[in-house]
């Protein structure tokens, strides 16, 4: 080991990006959200992905896509429905999934007539899901038995976050 | 004479005409069609109008109606240099130069200082090199034309381009003296008290000139002459590049350091100017051949460490000494070369640190560090030996390096497994997966890999560098339809991707489809591959003309320079290179078996047989098809515009196979490589290939003799000889006296002053296809030995650790073909599937 590489090793450079979502690099959304959730989502689910502007959004660390956010406005019941934010395992607690779930709420404040709240289901026993959204002012508005119908548990906790 | 003369019509109708001329040079056709029909109404007989609507006609693509209204023209008006003038340029166009020329020869007759002709001429005596008549021409336009700077320039160029260096000072010299005024306006200001800004052309022809001078020898005076007139030169770095070069010439090192160490402070990643400060400091240093004793390598290395502690950052200054760094010092410094990237997460580094693999000592340090580095990595996420915590990503660029470390080594598991540890980590990184097709391409497994390259591909469908190597990745696995469509995803709908590409240039493309239609026995549709990459170069070639004008418009005269050396050598380029040997080789084979239903015959039941008496017999049906259709040719068809409309009528080739002049044919490949590929041995001996079935001895001594001074040790070239002095025996006597006193001269020395035999039994071969060949040899000298030869080979073969899998297909088809002997090609076949266990090839 040789003394620049020590030097060197405490300056890394962890830049921590986001970038879009397009027909283009949708199948890596694809391949991550595989990796990262326990359930499969819809064709549907990726066709739809990169009309969704500001609302999908790609997490790249040092260049590698890594994390990803996709949500759907409820205009009915005026609230934003996190679909999926995840990240790759080896990259979390480094910021990404503040990144990506800043990025969404403040996307909110520019449709605050259309948007009051923002909700998402998380897995019961997601521990660090849990953490996570506290962290950020959500709270468990409800825990459904059967949410899930192929996985284990199938329980969910409901998140709500109230913006005014 | 009752045709109309341009000079005798009213000067309106005069008028019109340029109009015309100026729509035509303009390419606005349309316009110019219109307008002379205006014309020709007005003036029957008017022979230069009628010209001038076959030349606008032939532009807009009615070739035959063009040429015979010119011709027709011609008719009445042969004293009318215009009606020449424009038959030259319709020749010019379709490239047929010898008419060209002599039509421009007559317009001059007829109007021998007229100024577009002149010009005319003088492109296209450049453009085929015909330097004479240039310097001929340069020199009628100068004398009309004095006081025009291009007429001083175009001389000197033409004598440049003769090699007369000294004649082409003294012409640029002629016309600095002459401009007196203009040129000793170095400091001269402007009204407002202001340097005049810089003239680029007069600076460019400074630099031209100090070019002349150094490529003429005289380095003191072009020294000098930049020294002159440094306030004249807007390139201020060029100016210090060229001194500095100049000076080392020279033999001024302590001036050029100085100079070059500028020029690195100004740009420290400059591979050039590090090489050349160095060259500076410490020629002796820099020229010692590899390996360096140790106090040149410590004096080398110093010099290193002193700069790098100026330039920390400078990538160049820490990859270049890792070139002759050895033992303890090498791996501290590639140590820290590797870690520095690995953390940065450089996908290039391998390709960056592949020419180290050359020396085994390297290999083995590579081979202690880069494992460590993944161990360590894995387990505490930092490098070893260090407590500094890495970034989740590092230990992924690690995987990436290891993998492409093995692979190099031949460890395709162990590749293949790094590379799957890594998706698993990070499935979105595309760099893994076309890595994991370039180790499975390496293992023989093609389709495998296209389909890590259609991964790779999918994830980014935006990156074109991917979609192209997924096409060619699909080609390598015989997807030819796929691949088209594959490159058709980069183009615009309604577009034709395969005339599409050539016109974009994609030769390797047609190389690869050419050599996917080739494995699959379609030599008809290969060939044509071949020759769209050689139509390619002919059109590289023709742009050219454009250029001839426009640089020296534009005084951009060294560049000029450049570009016509570039485009005398530009068939030396590695893709026509790969496209001509590979077309070559297609047709030494088609001579050698003709597609007949007797080749057919031959083959046997087993499972690649059939498929070769399939290929064949589709070959064959495309011949009789061919045949058939050939004496019902329909004219072109034309499209609504008018346009003689491209319809592919050979699509399969056929018209390639069905020549009766293979070996003529083949010299539109042979050709540009012997003038512009001469240092590839490959070169010469497929060029004796040809001439030995042409029975051209001389031709095969002398492609023998460059081969030899090439490489004597070549395994292709060994058998080459004996071949050749077998058949002198043989037909020597048929030779003319004066053949055969070159040949009896010539041929002791080929083989060494021994027998053809003893040549046989003194090769010393070293790999598997020097002992092929070496066998193929002692086969041909004695026939009797055959059992022997085959033993050598089969022997070689169980030992050959780093044969690659073409080695290994080439060997087994000599044992079945050539020795005759399925027996030993099976054992051999056995060998390779063990040594490429995921190859396709002996699946
Ligand atoms: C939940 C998830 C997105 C968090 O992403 P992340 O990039 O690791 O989160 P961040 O690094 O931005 O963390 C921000 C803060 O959240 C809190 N937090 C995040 N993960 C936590 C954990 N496992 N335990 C405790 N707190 C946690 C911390 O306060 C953290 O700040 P800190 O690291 O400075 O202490 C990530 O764990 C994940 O992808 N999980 C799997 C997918 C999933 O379950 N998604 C939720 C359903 S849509």
């Amino acid at each position: 080991m040789t003394q620049t590489a020590v030097a060197a090793a405490s300056s890394g450079r962890n830049a921590l990006e986001l970038g879009d979502v397009t027909p283009h690099n949708v199948r890596q959304l694809r391949v991550l959200n595989a990796a990262i959730f326990p359930v499969a989502y819809q064709e549907a689910f990726y066709q739809s992905a990169p009309t969704l502007g500001e609302f999908a959004k790609l997490a790249y660390f040092n260049d590698i896509m890594v994390g990803a956010v996709c949500c759907r406005i409820e205009p009915e019941q005026k609230r934003l429905y996190i679909m999926t934010l995840g990240c790759l395992a080896p990259y979390r607690r480094l910021g990404l999934g503040a990144l990506m779930l800043q990025h969404v709420l403040k996307e909110c404040d520019h449709h605050l007539n259309t948007v009051e709240s923002v909700y998402l289901h998380v897995q019961v026993g997601n521990e660090d899901a849990l953490a996570f959204y506290k962290k950020f002012g959500f709270v468990v508005t409800e825990t459904l038995d059967q949410y899930y119908k192929r996985i284990e548990p199938a329980g969910a906790h409901v998140l709500v976050k109230r913006l005014c | 004479m009752n045709f109309t003369k341009t000079e005798s019509l009213p000067a309106a109708d005069q008028k019109r005409f340029n109009m015309i001329v100026n729509a035509y040079e303009r390419k606005l056709y349309k316009k110019g069609l219109k307008w002379v029909d205006q014309l020709i109404k007005k003036y029957h007989d008017y022979a230069d109008a009628i010209s001038m609507r076959g030349l606008i006609i032939h532009c807009m693509g009615k070739k035959e109606e063009g040429y015979t209204a010119a011709k027709g023209a011609l008719k009445i008006g042969l004293s009318s240099h215009i009606c020449w003038h424009v038959l030259g340029l319709m020749h010019r166009s379709d490239k047929n130069y010898v008419e060209a020329m002599k039509c421009y020869k007559m317009a001059l007759r007829l109007s021998p200082e007229n100024q577009q002709i002149l010009r005319d001429l003088c492109l296209l005596q450049t453009h085929i090199r015909d330097l004479d008549g240039l310097k001929a021409t340069r020199h009628i336009i100068l004398a009309s034309k004095p006081s025009q700077r291009v007429s001083w320039v175009g001389l000197a160029i033409a004598y440049h381009l003769l090699g007369k260096h000294d004649v082409a000072v003294q012409t640029l010299q002629a016309y600095e003296d002459n401009d007196k005024p203009a040129s000793t306006d170095v400091t001269t200001y402007d009204r407002d008290g202001w340097p005049k800004a810089l003239d680029f052309e007069k600076s460019e022809m400074l630099m031209y000139k100090v070019q002349l001078l150094e490529e003429g020898g005289r380095i003191p005076e072009a020294i000098a002459c930049l020294d002159k007139n440094k306030a004249l030169i807007s390139d201020l770095r060029a100016w210090k590049e060229q001194r500095g070069a100049l000076l080392l010439k020279q033999g001024n090192r302590a001036e050029a350091e100085d100079i070059f160490r500028g020029l690195f402070d100004e740009n420290p990643n400059n591979r050039n100017y590090l090489t050349t400060l160095e060259s500076c400091v410490d020629p002796a240093g820099v020229q010692t051949g590899a390996p360096l004793d140790e106090s040149t390598e410590l004096r080398r290395l110093a010099f290193y460490d002193e700069l790098a502690a100026k330039y920390p950052r400078s990538n160049i200054l820490q990859r270049l000494q890792l070139n002759f760094a050895t033992g303890d010092r090498f791996q501290s410094r590639v140590d820290a070369y590797l870690q520095r990237r690995i953390r940065k997460g450089v996908p290039t580094l391998f390709t960056d640190i592949r020419s180290l693999y050359a020396d085994p000592a390297k290999v083995a340090v590579f081979d202690k560090l880069i494992p460590a580095y993944v161990a360590s990595l894995t387990a505490s996420q930092t490098f070893p030996g260090s407590s500094a915590k890495e970034t989740s990503d590092v230990v992924l660029w690690a995987k990436f390096l290891a993998a492409m470390h093995d692979d190099k080594l031949g460890r395709t598991e162990s590749a293949l497994k790094h590379l799957e540890d890594g998706i698993a980590h990070t499935p979105t990184l595309i760099e893994l997966y076309t890595a994991k097709g370039r180790v499975l391409k390496h293992a023989g497994d093609y389709p495998a890999a296209a389909l890590a390259l259609e991964t790779a591909r999918d994830l980014d469908t935006a990156d074109r560098y991917l979609n192209g190597k997924c096409a060619k990745y699909q080609l390598r696995a015989g997807r030819i339809t796929d691949a088209s469509a594959t490159v058709k995803f980069f183009l615009k709908e309604n577009e034709e991707p395969v005339e599409k590409l050539a016109e974009m240039q994609c030769m390797w493309f047609e190389t690869e489809r050419g050599k996917a239609f080739a494995q699959q026995g379609d030599i008809g549709r290969a060939l044509k591959q071949f020759y769209l990459v050689d139509k390619q170069y002919n059109d590289i070639h023709e742009d050219q003309f454009d250029f001839h004008s426009y640089c020296l418009r534009k005084m951009t005269l060294r560049s000029y320079i450049k570009l016509i050396r570039y485009e005398d050598t530009v068939r030396g380029h590695k893709f026509f290179f790969r496209a001509a040997t590979e077309a070559i080789r297609l047709y030494l084979a088609l001579h050698d078996k003709p597609l007949n239903a007797a080749a057919e015959a031959v083959l046997g039941d087993s499972a690649e047989d059939k498929e070769r008496k399939k290929a064949l017999s589709k070959q064959r049906r495309a011949q009789q098809k061919a045949q058939a259709a050939a004496p019902t040719e329909k004219p072109a068809s034309k499209d609504a515009s008018g346009k003689d409309k491209k319809e592919d009528k050979d699509a399969d080739g056929a018209s390639y196979l069905q020549s009766t002049t293979l070996l003529e044919d083949v010299m539109t490949f042979v050709r540009p490589l012997q003038q512009h590929a001469t240092q590839h041995i490959e070169t010469h001996l497929l060029a004796f290939e040809v001439y030995f079935r042409k029975n051209k001895p001389l031709l095969m001594l002398q492609s023998l003799k460059r081969a030899q001074r090439i490489d004597a040790n070549n395994a292709d070239l060994h058998k080459a000889i004996v071949q050749f002095a077998l058949r002198v025996a043989a037909n020597g006597a048929t030779y003319q006296p004066t053949v055969s006193t070159v040949i009896n001269q010539a041929l002791p020395e080929l083989l060494n002053k021994q027998t053809p035999k003893q040549f046989v039994e003194a090769y010393k071969p070293a790999t598997l296809l020097q002992v092929l060949r070496n066998a193929e040899a002692r086969l041909l000298v004695d026939p009797a030995s055959k059992s022997q030869a085959i033993k050598l080979v089969v022997d070689a073969a169980s030992k050959a650790s780093d044969a690659t899998i073409e080695t290994f297909s080439t060997v087994q088809n000599a044992l079945a073909t050539t020795f005759g002997d399925k027996a030993s090609a099976t054992v051999v076949a056995d060998l390779a599937r063990k040594q490429y266990p995921r190859a396709t090839l002996w699946k």
